[in-house]
């Protein structure tokens, strides 16, 4: 078997530009990646970074504007749009920030239905929604409709349905971002027990820097441009605009001034700073 | 049955507002259509009623006219009887006079159309009485019902029409023409009114053995000057009216009526679907196809047209027997055709409009779940 399909996911020299002309916006340069079945993967990197573009990619949302993207054995840019339902189908599981339940239907109906998608009868398919629901501890709400679940519980459900058809490849935007520290904990937590024990490679986009210690490779996207590690070490820094101590992984932005990083709070301090740079010395 | 109709289900059925209102506009057209042709077949029936209840083999009336009662005078020899009872096939022949009569009935003028039956074998009299005989003899008169109820006639009274003594001794059901009703009195007693002698105005005729249009072509080749119609083509010359005038507006308000089913399952599918494009992007991106999508479109229509097609059925036929109580000269007759009809309509109506949301469910992308 060649190295191509020993890999659960490989990416070569993904290049993504939204619109055209003028309004061109590259949100991902050249990335190249290889990831091995069962690795957990944390990416993280400013807000407008390209995490979001590259995820969607990996999961055959979105056509790169350069490069490919094998998932498996299988070049996904290669196949077809009547293709694709099904790939993402099989062989993904997707965990969202927002959830993304459909509110009409109970717990339990909403992992059915993507179980008989995939051409499973309803009673097995049921069967098969209550064991998932079962191991992540909902049996207790398998007949709740998502307005009537907190948000760890509805994000059990949605890690549930990605789970249902027994994909190898599972994508998560986020997850944790709707949630409180302590249930968002537990549930990256899950996302890591389904690489470790149940052998799946999970890619998982978060701005929570504390998980890195669960993670088997740690990413760092930057205007597009992914690597391996991030810029520095996770210190803090100051925002040279408003004089706010910062973790320098969680900033909104960087820049460099003579040959020093610099890192902004948020996109406000960011556009002040570009602005007017001389009026914000650097920080001490 | 497949997954799409869960979801389909479950969208109709924890949005039952949304469902009502598509299923009322399907019920509401349904109702339109079969109210209208019950209404059409109903007229239609009465007027034909009499017709149907002589039960005639043939009726012979003068060549060249359009040989209905009500668009033509039909004069015919009296002298053609013995002709056409030597047709071959012809077994009796009965003249029956016809023509409509206005006249004072108390401060109102009146009209009915006045048949001049035999009295001996009382065939072309009254399909049937609610009260009193069915065969008028000299001097008498047997009234319609809805004539009666509409003028204050009733048994025993004498009615003179036009110089004429004649007491009322039935009152009959079923000669009710919608725009006038029948009346019924001896031959001898209603020649005076038609002011000639030596004529009459049909030939009842049965036939024994063989086709009576066969008997039919015999008689019109072979007695000059009258022509013999069977019984459906006879019917068909009586309702050419209501035919011509009343069918193609019908027509019309069932189109309407179909497109205002279109419009409203149309309108409430496509907003269902539009607010719901978030979670047809989420089907699309954990792996749906567009088919299944549009599946799920497509069920729920058909359900709403369905449901209003059942519903409009139901209140169709409780509207149409309070009608028919309320108003007995209101006939309408829903028939199993119509029926199959209306439901031929909601299935379309649900076919058509559920390609409204096609463009949005195909438009959505899947790439948008991943924002907020
Ligand atoms: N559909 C689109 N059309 C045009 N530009 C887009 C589109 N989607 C994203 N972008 C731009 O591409 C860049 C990367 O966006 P992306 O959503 O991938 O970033 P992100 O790292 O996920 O950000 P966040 O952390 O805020 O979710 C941004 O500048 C964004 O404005
Ligand atoms: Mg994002």
């Amino acid at each position: 078997m060649s190295a191509r399909s020993d890999a659960a996911l490989r990416l070569g020299s993904i290049t993504k530009v939204y619109g055209e002309g003028e309004a061109a916006v590259t949100a991902v340069r050249d990335a190249s990646l290889v990831v091995t079945p069962g690795q957990f993967v944390i990416v993280m990197g400013p807000s407008g970074s390209g995490k979001t573009t590259l995820l969607s990619i990996c999961g055959a949302l979105l056509r790169p504007t350069a490069g490919q993207v094998w998932v498996g054995g299988t070049d996904i840019t290669a196949l077809t749009e009547r293709e694709l339902p099904g790939l993402r189908l099989r062989r993904m599981g997707f965990v969202f920030q927002n959830f993304n339940l459909l509110a009409n239907l109970t717990a339990r109906e909403n992992v059915r239905i993507v179980i008989e998608a995939n051409g499973v009868r309803r009673s097995a398919a049921d069967a098969r929604a209550r064991e998932l629901l079962g191991q992540l501890r909902m049996t207790h709400r398998l007949d709740a409709l998502p307005d009537q679940l907190s948000g760890g519980e509805r994000q059990r459900v949605a890690i549930a349905r990605a789970l249902a058809n027994d994909p190898p490849l599972i994508l998560a935007d986020e997850p944790t971002g709707n949630l409180d520290s302590k249930t968002g904990y537990q549930a990256m937590h899950m996302l890591e027990l389904l690489a470790k024990e149940h052998g799946k490679t999970v890619i998982a986009v978060t701005h929570d820097h504390r998980v890195q210690d669960v993670a088997d490779l740690m990413l760092w996207l930057e205007d597009g441009v992914l690597s391996e590690r991030p810029p520095e070490e996770a210190e803090l820094a100051r925002d040279p605009v408003c004089g706010m101590v910062i973790n320098a992984l969680r900033a909104a932005g960087r820049r460099e001034r003579d040959g020093e990083p610099l890192s902004f709070c948020s996109e406000i301090c960011l556009e002040r700073f570009d602005r007017e740079a001389a009026r914000y010395p650097s920080p001490e | 049955m497949g997954v799409g109709t869960s979801i389909a289900w479950r969208n109709l059925a924890r949005e039952r507002t949304r469902l009502a209102i598509s299923a009322g506009g399907v019920a509401l057209a349904v109702m339109l259509i079969l109210l209208l042709r019950g209404l059409y077949v109903g007229i239609t029936d009465q007027a034909t009623r009499y017709i149907h209840s002589v039960g005639a083999d043939l009726w012979v009336a003068q060549d060249g006219t359009p040989g209905d009662f009500f668009h033509s005078v039909s004069i015919i020899p009296e002298t053609a009887e013995e002709q056409i009872q030597s047709v071959d096939g012809v077994e009796e022949v009965v003249p029956l006079l016809s023509l409509p009569v206005v006249f004072r009935l108390g401060s109102q003028e009146v009209d009915f159309r006045l048949m001049g039956v035999d009295p001996v074998s009382g065939v072309g009299g009254p399909p049937g009485v609610s009260a009193g005989r069915r065969t008028p003899g000299p001097g008498e008169i047997v009234v319609d019902r809805v004539f009666a109820d509409n003028h204050g006639v009733d048994l025993g009274d004498v009615l003179d029409v036009r110089g004429l003594s004649l007491r009322v001794v039935g009152i009959a059901r079923g000669g009710n023409a919608v725009i006038s009703q029948f009346a019924w009195a001896s031959l001898p007693d209603t020649r005076p009114l038609l002011g000639a002698e030596g004529v009459v105005n049909y030939f009842v005729v049965q036939t024994g053995g063989g086709p009576p249009e066969e008997v039919g072509d015999r008689i019109t080749t072979g007695v000059p000057g009258v022509q013999a119609l069977t019984e459906d083509e006879f019917t068909d010359r009586n309702t050419a009216d209501l035919r011509e005038g009343f069918l193609p507006i019908l027509w019309v308000l069932v189109v309407i009526a179909l497109a205002i089913g279109v419009a409203v399952i149309g309108l409430t599918i496509y907003t269902a679907t539009v607010e719901k494009s978030r979670e047809y992007g989420v089907l699309k991106a954990v792996g749906f196809s567009n088919r299944t999508l549009y599946g799920i479109v497509f069920q729920q229509s058909l359900t709403s047209g369905a449901l209003g097609f059942l519903l409009g059925t139901v209140l169709s036929l409780v509207v149409a027997s309070g009608v028919e109580r309320l108003i007995p000269s209101f006939a309408t007759s829903i028939r199993a055709g119509d029926v199959g009809l209306a439901a031929v309509a909601a299935l379309a109506m649900a076919l058509v409009s559920s390609f409204v949301p096609v463009r949005p469910v195909a438009r959505v992308d899947p790439a948008q779940v991943f924002r907020a």
